[in-house]
């Protein structure tokens, strides 16, 4: 069974482990057809009337789902690999281990925000951007520049206390746990504050061509887990049914055929958290 | 990647229909220039959100047009009413490089560069990106990419 693990736990092997293995799918093409998933679903999400991946209550399963394809993309390459999570409550510093050079390494250089250290440096040969948005071929990232902390425990405890997960009309602003975590009721906040933290391809639409993408949405992920932990009589999913342009419970969620919300609400049938 | 291909992925969203405005709307962007000039000189901050805007920021031109909605009259492609529910349509452009920019019902503005933040108007936003490029261009979207 798949355990995930907090970065900062992780042993030097462990850190090899995964960052050889994020490489290799990168490698072989893989890896890229994930950035240009997720930029296209965020694109739909925002052009076509129908939230699926973001600013709706499929923005959770959506994830799970897009994580659990890609650690599986990973275990191919090497069976004993799981994505580690980063609490950005607690290694919430630009010198926290999970930017040291032996697993994502650290912020950009200023002329260009170009990350100059760890695996995934352009200079290192193995991460060119090839999904983008923006010229640069490299990782750029400049930490804290835009937001210069990111959410605290209270914040995340604060989201945790609600006991509903999500309400109507079930989109940006909407009340409940999930817009709360997702960080759409609030300016700059939470997941989306996390994402503006990093800058650089973090803070765009191809997001995942930066590593720490699947790190942040592990823990994401995990919260919704401790969530459901804290609220056991809480409705694990809303809607139920029957909302338009929202994905209900037992309604699939593209691109995938045959997920629905409902699928991905047990975590522990494909991984633990330790 | 055994499912989440590209390819299968526009096909499957929201039926064919939506993958279709998407092509329409970037293809609709790509054949015309907005109206040049219409609002030089304007002051920053104080347009309404469905004005154009054309002016040097930090060493760029950027330019922004409504494309549909209330405010569009320009582009005739009818292209906007596949974007049900959201309203505004708009068009930006950084050195003559489309940057797509989304209107989030109440809550503001967002673009493919600062697609986590909100902004009050697509200005707003094509100003963030020429800060966040540091002198890198934009990759227009291609849906079929």
């Amino acid at each position: 069974m798949t355990v995930r693990k907090n970065q900062a736990n992780l042993t030097s092997a462990e850190k090899k482990a995964f960052v050889d293995a994020v490489l290799e799918v990168k490698r072989i093409g893989v890896y890229d057809e994930f950035v240009a998933a997720h930029r296209l679903r965020f694109a739909l999400d925002m052009n076509t009337g129908v939230y699926v991946g973001h600013f709706g209550p499929s923005f959770l399963p959506w994830h799970r789902k897009f994580l659990i394809d890609f650690e599986n993309e990973l275990q191919n390459v090497d069976p004993s690999v799981s994505i580690p999570y980063w609490d950005w409550t607690f290694d919430n510093t630009v010198a926290a281990s999970v930017w040291a050079p032996d697993l994502l390494g650290g912020t950009g250089r200023p002329l260009d925000d170009q990350v100059m250290d760890g695996p995934f440096a352009y200079s290192a040969g193995k991460w060119p951007i090839n999904i983008q948005v923006d010229s640069r071929p490299f990782l750029a990232r400049n930490l804290a520049y835009r937001v210069p902390t990111l959410p605290t425990r209270a914040e995340v405890d604060a989201a945790l206390a609600m006991p509903t997960y999500d309400s109507a009309p079930f989109r940006d602003g909407s009340a409940g746990f999930r817009s709360t975590l997702e960080g759409s009721a609030g300016y700059m906040s939470m997941h989306n504050r996390v994402h503006t933290w990093v800058w650089g391809q973090m803070e765009s639409s191809v997001s995942p061509n930066d590593p720490v993408f699947w790190l942040h949405h592990a823990f994401v992920d995990k919260l919704w887990a401790d969530w459901h932990a804290l609220h056991p009589t809480s409705a694990e999913y809303l809607p139920a049914g029957g909302t338009v342009d929202v994905i209900d419970l037992n309604e699939t969620m593209p691109p995938w055929t045959n997920t629905t919300p409902q699928s991905m609400l047990d975590h522990t049938l494909f991984y633990t958290y330790a | 990647m055994s499912q989440l291909t590209r390819r299968q992925a526009v096909g499957a969203v929201t039926g064919a229909a939506a993958a279709v405005a998407l092509t329409g709307v970037a293809t609709a962007w790509a054949d015309s220039a907005p109206a040049k000039g219409k609002h030089e000189g304007a002051a920053p901050g104080g347009r309404g959100k469905d004005e154009s805007f054309d002016e040097v920021f930090q060493g760029r031109r950027i330019q922004g047009e409504p494309m549909g909605g209330a405010g569009g009259h320009a582009f005739g492609h009818g292209e906007h009413r596949a974007h049900r529910g959201h309203g505004d349509v708009y068009r930006v452009l950084i050195d003559g490089r489309e940057l797509q920019v989304m209107r989030h019902g109440k809550s503001g503005w967002s673009s493919a560069i600062n697609h986590y933040e909100r902004f009050a108007t697509p200005l707003d936003a094509a100003r963030t990106a020429v800060t966040s490029l540091k002198g890198a261009s934009v990759v227009p979207f291609d849906p079929n990419v």
